[in-house]
């Protein structure tokens, strides 16, 4: 194959449709094995069997086993559940706190809305580990407390961009009209502005899956939030460190998986983006 | 200018004051009495209570923050209940190892990340733009603590090239220095790195599709000094706020990093903290890191009024 060719290839392959389909099918398997994990294995991720631990490749353990004998295809299917249960329940937090504060913010002047805007300012100048270390101890371990930290630490975004969405939205004619025939402030909101937030507010939910995918590894990684011996990827790199040059794929398999799935929702948000609200092209 | 100057520094300071405020309550809206947590389980109630009001805790929540700010201004941030030290004492060790790391980081995340977005904006659609484009969408998905533990995986344990932990201070031995500081850096610029070529790749492409630069064209200027000066300036000052946004991004980086190299700068001491309940410590780390952040928003707000008037217009 001559260089023209390939390049020709890989120009067919970076069509967006194509990658934005790629990144779909990568997603929608993910979610697939999050959901049969019990059907994919016939093992449980707790199941310890010291007598065969670090054991290599082979049928029964196609990945192997790590230091307590449990098999690591296992604990990456019961891993990709927690990633994503929590990067999207966050992200739905995130999503709901931030709407309704930017809706509040944009829509009536004065203080409250110096207030809100200045609050997610102020969140947004402590640094987004810091921030989710400090109110991880305000909300405790497990999944609920892992959802809120990431939730509460994205909510600025949402503020600022419905924020901008409103102030925009009211200058529009339908909006003053509106008032003029007496609407109330909560059908206005409601019925005309609400709805014109949607679409960049689904672009930004999808980015945010890969922003909040990646704060939950970072803080498994670290051993806070969901503690093991529940499975996470980022736990798994962690937790396969003291081994790393004897078994060094126990470490790099889940940041493999990390990456493809925060690659995928990236290219989805993207696509996405394009399709929905090209206007957010180089802001988001 | 002057007005310019004067309201952002005043959103500055209310940006501040939430951040004490916050900072502030970490203490009282956490779980569990922090003069309990500093003496044990079994330290009798007396020697708690008077550690309570050693630390202020027994007085109005008012008067705490005053007494609180006014310590802070005057650089005491209170003791350690670990370590039994001024935390200001604490911090001022750590800190200097995080920064010697970030500021490598942000330098060569705004070089290659500008240089990069530039080539890819200019060879739109080519060989090379999408390699490039291929690698940052890679990039902004990889976890570094990943990339730190392939790197010490690949360089440190199999080719031997780089040492795999530790820090030593530039003062000390430079040569070493740089060589322990590689791996962390790289792993700290990463996603920065891959954001601005994105982003400037994108405000690029829109600045060339302007009337203007189509004038310029057509006036038959070269394409080096249509880019380089009639495009570049516009197309460089959303960037620019969002590497000023990118500061909080790579100090938060650096608890990860710190962790992953085992570097004992102010990440790692943060995490340490949250692990030991170590409250003042905690305040401390966050209220720093916010003033860092915080400091760099504000001259990047300024520098910005300098370089584009209409920026300075729209505060009027």
């Amino acid at each position: 194959m001559n260089l023209s060719n390939v390049k020709k290839r890989f120009k067919v392959f970076f069509n967006r449709g194509v990658l934005s389909v790629i990144s779909f099918v990568v997603l929608l398997s993910f979610i697939l094995i999050a959901i049969i994990a019990p059907l994919i294995t016939k093992y449980s991720p707790y199941e310890q069997n010291v007598s065969n631990k670090y054991a290599a490749s082979s049928a029964e353990h196609p990945f192997g086993t790590d230091k307590l004998g449990r098999d690591i295809l296992t604990r990456l299917a019961y891993g990709a559940r927690i990633s994503l249960l929590a990067s999207l329940l966050s992200s739905l937090v995130a999503a709901v706190i931030g709407l309704v504060l930017g809706l509040i913010a944009g829509f009536f002047k004065g203080f409250i809305s110096q207030l809100i805007m200045r609050i997610a300012d102020a969140e947004l100048s402590i640094p987004p580990l810091v921030l989710t270390l400090v109110l991880s101890l305000l909300f405790g371990d497990g999944v609920f407390g892992v959802v809120m930290v990431i939730g509460i630490s994205l909510v600025p975004t949402y503020i600022r961009l419905v924020f901008g969405l409103v102030l925009s939205q009211k200058k529009n004619d339908y909006v003053l009209a509106a008032k003029l025939i007496g609407q109330s402030n909560r059908k206005i909101i409601l019925k005309h502005i609400l709805p014109n937030c949607f679409p960049s507010l689904i672009v930004l939910f999808t980015m945010n899956l890969g922003t909040a995918m990646m704060l939950e590894a970072s803080m498994s990684y670290l051993g806070i939030g969901i503690v093991p011996p529940t499975p996470t990827w980022g736990g798994m790199v962690s937790e396969s460190y003291e081994v790393l040059i004897l078994h060094p794929m126990q470490a790099i398999l889940p940041g493999l998986c990390i990456m493809l799935v925060v690659v995928a929702f990236n290219i989805l948000g993207d696509g996405l983006r394009d399709a929905l609200d090209p206007r957010l092209r180089g802001k988001l | 200018m002057l007005g310019y100057i004067v309201k952002r520094l005043g959103i500055s300071l209310i940006i501040i004051f939430i951040v004490t405020v916050f900072s502030f309550s970490i203490i009282h809206i956490l779980p569990g009495d922090p003069a309990r947590i500093a003496l044990g389980e079994e330290a009798d109630q007396a020697a708690v209570d008077a550690l309570r009001a050693e630390m202020n805790l027994d007085k109005p929540i008012t008067t705490q923050y005053v007494l609180w700010i006014k310590g802070i201004l005057h650089g005491d941030f209170g003791m350690s209940i670990v370590e039994h030290r001024p935390v200001s004492r604490i911090i001022s060790e750590r800190l200097p190892k995080t920064i010697s790391l970030g500021v490598p980081a942000l330098i060569l995340s705004v070089s290659l990340g500008l240089l990069s977005g530039i080539i890819s904006a200019i060879k739109r659609g080519k060989f090379v733009d999408q390699i490039l484009t291929i690698c940052t969408t890679l990039a902004v998905g990889m976890p570094e603590f990943w990339l730190g533990v392939f790197g010490i995986f690949l360089f440190g344990l199999k080719l031997h090239l780089l040492p795999i932990q530790g820090y030593t201070a530039p003062s000390a031995d430079f040569t070493q220095f740089v060589r322990r500081a590689i791996m962390p850096v790289v792993c700290l610029a990463i996603h920065l790195i891959a954001s601005i070529n994105r982003h400037t790749r994108a405000n690029l492409l829109e600045v060339i599709n302007q009337d203007y630069v189509r004038t310029a064209r057509a006036n038959g200027i070269p394409e080096r000094t249509v880019i380089l000066q009639h495009s570049l300036k516009n197309a460089l000052i959303p960037v620019i706020t969002m590497i000023a946004l990118q500061v909080r991004v790579v100090l938060g980086g650096s608890v990860i990093v710190e962790q992953v190299f085992n570097i004992t700068g102010i990440g790692l001491l943060l995490k340490t903290a949250v692990g030991n309940r170590d409250y003042l410590i905690i305040q401390g780390c966050v209220l720093i890191l916010s003033m860092i952040t915080v400091g760099c928003n504000f001259v990047v707000d300024l520098l910005y009024g300098v370089v584009d008037p209409k920026i300075r217009e729209s505060w009027r």
